[in-house]
């Protein structure tokens, strides 16, 4: 009698967890379940800190020192020929790379030159790790990160796959036909709610998901700014891209890059391409883009933070010294 | 104390697989401990807890359907609710069923696997065989490589918590 019970006791478990995890679908399916991610991510936070804490982090940086270190040293006892090619690549890489760097640290300041409102605004890149994502494959519906208030994240912020800020510069600034001008930062969407230790992120295809974008248009001439719009996302692995007037050119693999960040003119941050363009009857753009990023990358990512330079003294300063 | 217990060691895996998410295979920890939890305690709590586990697992990090919460908890169910027939001690031959017990965790832990990928995949339209046979070259080898040792080293652990008596209290009807 006491085993019937038992077995009686277990299967009806089983039978309540099958129903409870069908309703729990069914709310996740409604987007009910949006609070709950959240909080249940932050309940879980101090036990995946704790691990963190206690696991040694790899310092990619200082293995390459320490790599550096032996093959200085072996040079000297002879290295074989494989070896000693491999050396000076390397050196060139990094001669290379230091040349870019010198280059990229002369652009910036032209950049905040011709936008004078540039050295007022600071922009910080924070970084996070991509906790989970949800959505079928295909289409990111949200996504966790790890970073909330405390670590200053605020909502509405956007978040970027990627660390490099995209600098203004177009042919005025003598960037020619086939330079690299945008790299780094592709937009993934923004902060929609922050938690103590997470955040969660609308993407740019989520449907209540806005912002003022820019046609930017490669030619043989250089780099042209086009018309100024509204991305808005649709629920699909594509945005729409609506405000264009029929007198605006638009053309299909055109880059949308963000005109401001919210409200406030800063670095180009790349949203994605222009996938199709039709002109309808009615005299209006049906415009959709593909966003810019990769869910297979998204792993690590970044919040771009604007802050406002309070130190104005220091700022005119600098902009005497750099002349008119 | 040995719920609390239960539920510590069930958070903790959920936030092990949240530190090294990039590292670590969804469900690779969780999965076997989950199984583990539902094979040690052999009750109706043991089956609700780690269900409840997979359940807020996937909540916080979903997939297409919660197919571990939904369907381990009955295959769990069949293979550890007590059996009406007395043991036959008198024969010292033992049934197949029987012998096969110590596999029971390992295999209720590969089909809990299986569930898991075949739960991530687009079930909203017919997943194509692409879509399987890549998802099977190329998560199933690194979730079978942490889950199934930690599966068996749990087995191991129950046989030897079997033989020390450490296990009898919570095995009423035996």
């Amino acid at each position: 009698m006491r085993v019937e019970q038992v077995r009686h006791q277990l299967w009806l478990a089983a039978v309540a967890m099958f129903m409870l995890s069908l309703l729990v679908t069914a709310a996740d399916r409604t987007g009910m379940l949006s609070v709950v991610r959240s909080v249940l991510h932050d309940a879980l936070s101090p036990g995946r800190l704790a691990l963190l804490a206690i696991t040694p982090q790899s310092d990619d940086a200082g293995k390459l020192v320490d790599a550096a270190g032996p093959v200085k040293t072996n040079s000297t006892n002879g290295l074989n020929v494989h070896q000693l090619q491999t050396l000076r690549q390397l050196m060139i890489e990094n001669a290379r790379l230091r040349r870019d760097l010198k280059r990229s640290r002369e652009a910036t300041p032209v950049a905040e030159f011709i936008d004078p409102a540039a050295s007022l605004t600071d922009y910080a890149m924070i970084p996070a790790q991509v906790i989970s994502s949800s959505g079928l494959p295909g289409v990111l519906r949200e996504l966790i990160i790890s970073a909330g208030k405390s670590a200053g994240i605020t909502r509405s912020e956007l978040v970027v796959d990627g660390s490099g800020a995209v600098v203004d510069v177009g042919s005025d600034a003598g960037v020619a036909a086939g330079d690299r001008v945008l790299s780094g930062s592709s937009v993934i969407g923004r902060i929609e709610k922050t938690g103590r230790w997470v955040s969660m992120v609308q993407p740019v295809t989520s449907v209540d998901f806005r912002a003022q974008v820019q046609l930017l248009r490669a030619s043989d001439d250089g780099l042209h700014f086009g018309a100024i719009g509204m991305l808005e996302g649709t629920g699909t692995s594509e945005c729409r891209l609506t405000g264009i007037s029929y007198t605006d050119a638009v053309t299909v693999g055109d880059t949308v890059v963000s005109a401001d960040i919210n409200g406030v003119r800063g670095p180009r941050l790349f949203f994605g391409t222009v996938a199709s363009a039709e002109f309808l009857a009615g005299g209006q753009w049906d415009v959709r883009i593909q966003p810019g990023f990769t869910l297979s990358e998204l792993d690590r990512v970044a919040i771009v933070r604007m802050s406002l330079q309070t130190d104005i003294t220091a700022v005119s300063t600098v902009m005497d010294s750099r002349g008119p | 104390m040995k719920i609390i217990l239960t539920l510590a060691i069930l958070w903790m895996s959920i936030a092990a697989e949240l530190a090294w998410s990039g590292s670590m295979p969804h469900g690779a920890l969780v999965l076997p401990i989950a199984c583990g939890i539902m094979f040690w305690m052999r009750s109706v709590t043991g089956i609700l807890l780690p269900a409840t586990a997979l359940l807020i697992d996937w909540v916080a990090r979903p997939g297409s359907l919660p197919l571990c919460p939904m369907l381990l908890p009955g295959i769990a169910a069949c293979l550890i609710s007590p059996s009406s027939k007395p043991d036959d001690y008198s024969s010292r031959r033992q049934s197949f069923a029987k012998m096969l017990t110590p596999l029971h965790l390992p295999l209720v832990t590969l089909m809990a696997v299986s569930l898991q990928l075949v739960g991530q995949l687009n079930l909203s339209s017919l997943p194509a065989v692409v879509d399987i046979q890549s998802a099977v070259k190329t998560s199933l080898p690194s979730l079978l490589m942490i889950s199934l040792p930690i599966s068996a080293g749990i087995s191991m652990l129950m046989r030897l918590a079997d033989e020390l008596g450490l296990r009898r209290a919570s095995q009423h009807w035996i």
